[in-house]
């Protein structure tokens, strides 16, 4: 019982660094053609990809939160020429919340003329909370 | 149960030592993820207000309408009562519209006293090359400027606190005085102290 016990607690040490966070991406482009990209299939059970709507300048996708629970999560929007090149000036995860059941509309807009199409990638709270 | 005891301590040795290495562990981190370490305003928020910002001012029919007018960035004021440097939230913003190709800035209001040095260096000494001097009168007139604020509401309850941000931008017609586009991004943020430590 012991040894089980301390053979765990060392595979416990030496796992616990060892976490990761992958992401779930909507890959569309602005013809309105899109592909979905589920990585994590834990947040894909809480968290989906709705509608992709085009109004003008902007684009906004709907995510939609399946749990009755309040859910935290990371979001961001990059955006590609047509030779897939990144064009987005700002990169940065946003955090966001939505409460049970809620869906709401996430918005962005190209980041200049060559934008042929972007990628919103979700994931899980991944944040930096000291060193 | 010896060995147990030896194999345990020798872990836990291994676990003080390695909090007692003489130089610091020094990491570099990624500018684009998400910083919650504490509730003062910090860099992902930055980052989200000038997302905001430039979202919204993309969107405006003024920068979709191909005829890339020429703006500058007057103050944004920091009301709250943190040491906020303001003008990178404004530099942040200054350098994505640039790269938009839609917006042309002056940078009259931040290095006026350069230009016009090099200006009378070229102009009124006799180094120059007279064909490749810069001639006097021809700087382009801003069309509109950026001004705006940031204020903040804190509350602390216990080991609770609260902190909500609110950063406002506007848009002005020099021309006409209009206000063309105003828009502002919220931000809350929470911080729990633990019951032991800080």
């Amino acid at each position: 019982m012991l040894k089980n016990l301390i053979a765990l607690m060392v595979v416990l040490l030496f796992t616990a660094g060892c976490g990761g966070v992958v992401t779930n991406v909507m890959d569309a482009k602005l013809d309105g053609s899109k592909n979905i990209i589920i990585n994590d299939g834990s947040l894909n059970r809480q968290l989906t990809f709705g509608d992709f709507r085009r109004n003008g300048a902007e684009v906004q996708v709907e995510l939609i939160n399946k749990t009755k629970r309040d859910i935290s999560f990371e979001y961001r929007f990059i955006w590609y020429d047509s030779n897939g090149i990144e064009i987005s000036s700002i990169t940065n995860w946003n955090p966001s919340q939505l409460t049970g059941m809620e869906s709401r509309g996430y918005r962005s807009t190209p980041p200049s003329d060559a934008a042929a199409g972007f990628k919103l990638m979700i994931r899980k709270s991944h944040p930096i909370t000291q060193y | 149960m010896k060995r147990a005891i030896l194999c345990l301590t020798i872990l836990f040795a291994i676990a003080i030592l390695t909090g007692c290495a003489s130089s610091p562990d020094v990491t570099y981190g990624n500018p684009e993820q998400v910083e919650t370490v504490t509730a003062d305003f910090g860099s992902t928020d930055l980052q989200m207000i000038a997302e905001s910002m430039v979202n919204s001012l993309l969107a405006t029919p003024l920068l979709q309408s191909g005829k890339r007018p020429v703006m500058y960035v007057s103050s944004v004021r920091n009301k709250t009562d943190e040491h906020i440097d303001t003008k990178s939230i404004t530099d942040k913003i200054k350098v994505t519209l640039l790269k938009s190709g839609r917006v042309q800035f002056s940078a009259v209001s931040e290095a006026n006293d350069e230009i016009i040095k090099q200006l009378e260096y070229q102009n009124l000494t006799d180094y120059v090359d007279p064909k490749t001097r810069k001639n006097l009168g021809k700087q382009v007139g801003a069309d509109y400027f950026l001004y705006g604020e940031i204020t903040s509401i804190k509350k602390k309850a216990g080991r609770v606190e609260d902190v909500y941000f609110k950063f406002t931008l506007n848009l002005v017609n020099i021309s006409t005085g209009l206000l063309e586009w105003a828009d502002e991004k919220e931000i809350r943020k929470g911080a729990k102290k633990p019951l032991l430590g800080k």
